[in-house]
């Protein structure tokens, strides 16, 4: 062995330092060029320093991080015309070694990647959590307290900007990069550096979009519409920096899965044969690979507004707000459904678990995921009913708003025809499919009102909004994400929760997420607009019950966190291996997955949801059947 | 190897950016990429067919400078025969001793394309803070193209030194690969400079 990868190792294991010592320098040194070679921008707010310095301080830190991780090796290698990393350097790579600190390094196994990616996004889902805690605090009195106008819109911004960049990957983040690889047999991903870029691109999105406190906040709330976008102060930059880097994580890590799911299924897999999770993450990469470039231009352009001063969203130099949310809608309805079809297919995947029947209707289930995929990309308007969109469009995107609620339709019932005379096991992770299938019910149902013109008009940027799209990513997305944690654990870390404890933990969750959410419902058709501080005192009753929720909420979410601390990182309370008594090819493989998963590809037989007749779904002898010449 | 998977790989074929993958994502790629430039395309027709405020293209604002202009196409477009040329060469069973003139060639094409649209950009000679959303869109435009040509770019490099120090000859998938987008770029570009030179 040369000394040079030596080195380079050595320097791979302090990855995580080093990467913070390169964020540092990069924003040095951009922001001094941004400052000085390219000047101040228009916007007034001089005393911070200037858009470009910021941006280009943003981006070269983003990018410090990354060499200090030791991403540009590789790339820089490559360019230089050296060697393939050898087959030692990829195992070296992908974590071969153990141990507890390839969790805080560039590693390429997927399953150290999924699990990096579940502490990150509960870590950011934490914080984002406390900005809900403080918006629920402030508004217990109809005047301000605790924040003031400007502070308050920042503090709306901050947490819901935070939880849609986290919601974004929350289920394909752990579960998908887990999970894909080893339901459908292959010992990788296609593109395994990617698939730890997609991962690294968060913690910068994440603490640059915090770092806005420091710069004077930003006021549009999660969608960054214009001309406020323009008028804001500088921190504006980091949302557009954050957003910029999370599109690109969106992006990437569809163009991965669809090339993984499409290229390296294992033998005797054909798509039809695909367990429905992966179905899911297959629809949602489509979904991601193909909209985020579209937020992408949007922000290039907001970014060219505030730097070169052009004129894209401003009607006097020839622009208008209406392109920023198109474009900005364009990608927004589909991540909507980012955030739910994997979800979904979790659900679907989990359920023949519990029922101990084979999944129903298996072909409409992914008919149904497919379908509302498609026509995510042609709702968008229904955003902009309000705001400017030509009326005589209105009915088309009223009617493509309403069709989706077809193949959800078909989704709900996959689900009941599987849960028809099932003997079903009310385990825990079962009491949150039942939560999901009840909260995406109300959600559904307020979409309904929504994408209807008329009603639209009187709901449109009120509570009501807020607590339908509240229902659908949490009642839905997070519930799902809470049922797979208490599923999934017992395979990714060997250990498990008290599923009875989690039962109480369960209950509280359930009921005060509805009672805030239900109480919210009610003031959003009594009136009251989103993102303001203040409101008519006759609504305090409800929002007080809205904010005691929350704050209860919350207290449970914490409950859930404490919960998984204590057990599976303190006391480490050792699960069974397949608990659930699940088919799945996941459970088959020992625990922990081996390095490379398999040590031979596995031969897929059937689907794994063959409950009634208990065969498994792949065959993992030595030998492969009717391949043994390879 | 006498079984084929369903995926067209066999149960071995494990090797990251094994071809058929490489070709296929690079597809993905540029379809995802089309969704970006249709954005583009969007903004372009949309800020034109409403001339807000008679601000999409004020009387003063000239175009690009048409000869440099069409010389920032022609190095793409030898780009493409070159690379035509070396995944022709490479795909055919003989070893061509042409191949590294070929890429050596494309690389040199490549250069020259992103020489001559930085200096081309460096002509438009836009105050962008007054000169109407025309020339915003076409400066962002033809950034995003030069932007997405030094990418291929570094790409290319990176084979063609892979190839030629004989560290990592160069493959039919990926020779494929590269030819396609260079060409999607390419077409693109042309397609840009259509609009921005007479959809004014
Ligand atoms: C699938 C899960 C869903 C998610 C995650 C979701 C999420 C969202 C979000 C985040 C918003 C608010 C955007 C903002 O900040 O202004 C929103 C608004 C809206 N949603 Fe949904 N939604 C879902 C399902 C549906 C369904 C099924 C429908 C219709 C049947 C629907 C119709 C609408 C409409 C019309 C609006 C615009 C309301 C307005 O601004 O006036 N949504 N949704
Ligand atoms: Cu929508």
């Amino acid at each position: 062995m040369s000394t040079r990868p030596t080195l380079a190792r050595r320097l791979n294991e302090w990855g995580l330092l080093l990467g913070v010592i390169g964020a540092v320098i990069g924003f040095i040194i951009g922001f001094a060029i941004g400052t000085i070679a390219i000047g101040n921008s228009f916007n007034t707010d001089h005393s911070l320093g200037s858009d470009p310095g910021i941006l280009l301080g943003y981006a070269l830190s983003a990018l410090g991080f990354l060499a200090g991780l030791g991403f540009l090796n590789y790339p820089i290698g490559r360019l230089l015309g050296a060697k393939r990393p050898s087959e030692e350097d990829n195992a070296y790579m992908h974590g071969e070694a153990g141990g507890l600190r390839r969790y805080f390094r560039m590693t390429t196994d997927h399953k150290v990647i999924g699990l990096q990616y579940l502490v990150m996004i509960l870590a950011f889902l934490f914080i984002g959590g406390l900005g809900a805690m403080f918006i629920r605090t402030e508004l217990l009195t109809p005047s301000p307290t605790i924040a003031n106008a400007q502070s308050y819109l920042t503090l709306v911004g901050l947490h819901s900007t935070l939880m849609i960049f986290m919601a974004s990957a929350a289920i394909i983040g752990p579960f998908g990069n887990y999970f894909v690889p080893i339901m459908i047999g292959t010992r990788n991903m296609a593109f395994p550096r990617l698939e730890a870029l997609t991962f690294w691109l968060l913690p910068p999105a994440g603490l640059i979009l915090l770092s806005t406190v420091f710069l004077g906040g930003f006021t549009t709330g999660w969608t960054g519409y214009a001309p406020l976008a323009d008028q804001n102060v500088l921190g504006m930059d980091a949302y557009l920096m954050g957003f910029a880097l999370i599109g690109l994580s969106i992006g990437l890590s569809g163009l991965n899965m669809i090339a993984t799911i499409l290229t390296k299924r294992a033998p005797g897999m054909p798509l039809s044969r695909m367990p429905i999770f992966v179905w899911s993450v297959l629809v949602t990469s489509f979904l991601g690979a193909l909209a985020s470039p579209a937020l992408i231009a949007a922000v290039l352009m907001e970014m060219f507004s505030r730097t070169y001063q052009t004129t894209f969203f401003v009607p006097a130099g020839g622009g208008s707000p209406y392109l920023w949310e198109n474009l900005f809608w364009f990608f927004g309805h589909p991540e909507v459904y980012i955030f739910v079809i994997p979800a979904f297919g979790l659900i679907m995947e989990m359920l023949p678990v519990f029922t101990r029947k084979p999944l129903w209707g298996y072909r409409v289930g992914v008919g149904g995921m497919v379908g509302v995929g498609v026509l995510s990309f042609v709702v968008w308007q229904h955003h902009l009913f309000v705001s400017g969109l030509a009326p005589s469009l209105r009915p088309f995107y009223m009617f493509s708003t309403e069709m989706i609620s077809v193949p959800t339709g078909i989704i709900y019932l996959v689900s009941l025809g599987t849960l028809w005379r099932a003997r079903t096991r009310f385990s825990t992770p079962m009491l949150f499919i039942f939560a999901f299938f009840f909260n995406f019910l109300i959600g559904g149902f307020t979409g309904v009102f929504l994408s209807d013109v008329p009603s639209d008009f009187s709901l449109h940027a009120s509570y009501f909004v807020q607590a339908h799209f509240h229902y659908t990513i949490m009642g839905a997305e997070v519930f799902a994400l809470m049922g797979a944690i208490v599923y999934y654990l017992p395979k990714m870390t060997g250990r498990t929760m008290d599923i009875k404890l989690l039962r109480y933990q369960f209950w509280a969750v359930f009921l005060t997420f509805n009672g805030t959410f239900l109480s919210l419902i009610a003031v959003g058709i009594l009136g009251m607009p989103r993102r303001v501080i203040s409101y008519a005192a006759y609504l305090q009753p409800l929002n007080d019950s809205a904010s005691i929720f929350a704050l209860a909420l919350g207290l449970s979410m914490a409950l859930f966190l404490g919960i998984l601390i204590w057990e599976v990182v303190i006391k480490q309370r050792v699960a069974a291996a397949n608990p659930w008594e699940s088919l799945g090819v996941e459970w088959q493989v020992p625990t922990p997955v081996p390095t490379f998963n398999f040590d031979r590809v596995p031969v897929s037989w059937s689907l794994p949801y063959d409950y009634d007749t208990g065969k498994p779904a792949a065959d993992f002898g030595p030998v492969a059947p009717a391949l043994t010449g390879a | 190897m006498s079984d084929v998977s369903p995926t067209g790989l066999t149960a071995i074929d494990e090797v990251e950016g094994g071809g058929h993958t490489l070709v296929f994502s690079s597809r993905v790629a540029m379809a995802a990429n089309t969704t970006l430039q249709l954005s583009l395309l969007f903004a372009f027709l949309y800020l034109r067919a409403n001339n807000f405020g008679g601000m999409w293209h004020p009387s003063g604002i000239g175009t690009p400078p048409q000869v440099l202009a069409l010389i920032s196409l022609a190095f793409p477009v030898i780009g493409v025969l070159a690379l035509w040329a070396v995944w022709n060469a490479v795909s055919g069973s003989r070893e061509s001793s042409a191949v590294n003139g070929l890429l050596w060639l494309a690389l040199l094409a490549a250069v020259l394309t992103g020489a001559v649209r930085i200096l081309l950009m460096y002509q438009f000679n836009w105050e962008l803070d007054s000169a109407g959303t025309y020339a915003d869109i076409s400066t962002l435009w033809y950034a995003v193209l030069l932007g997405e040509f030094i990418g291929v770019g570094l790409w290319l490099l990176s084979l063609v030194m892979g190839h030629v120090r004989g560290t990592d000859r160069l493959s039919p998938a990926h020779a494929r690969a590269i030819l396609e987008q260079w060409t999607y770029i390419t077409g693109v570009s042309i397609a840009v400079y259509l609009l921005v030179q007479y959809a004014t």
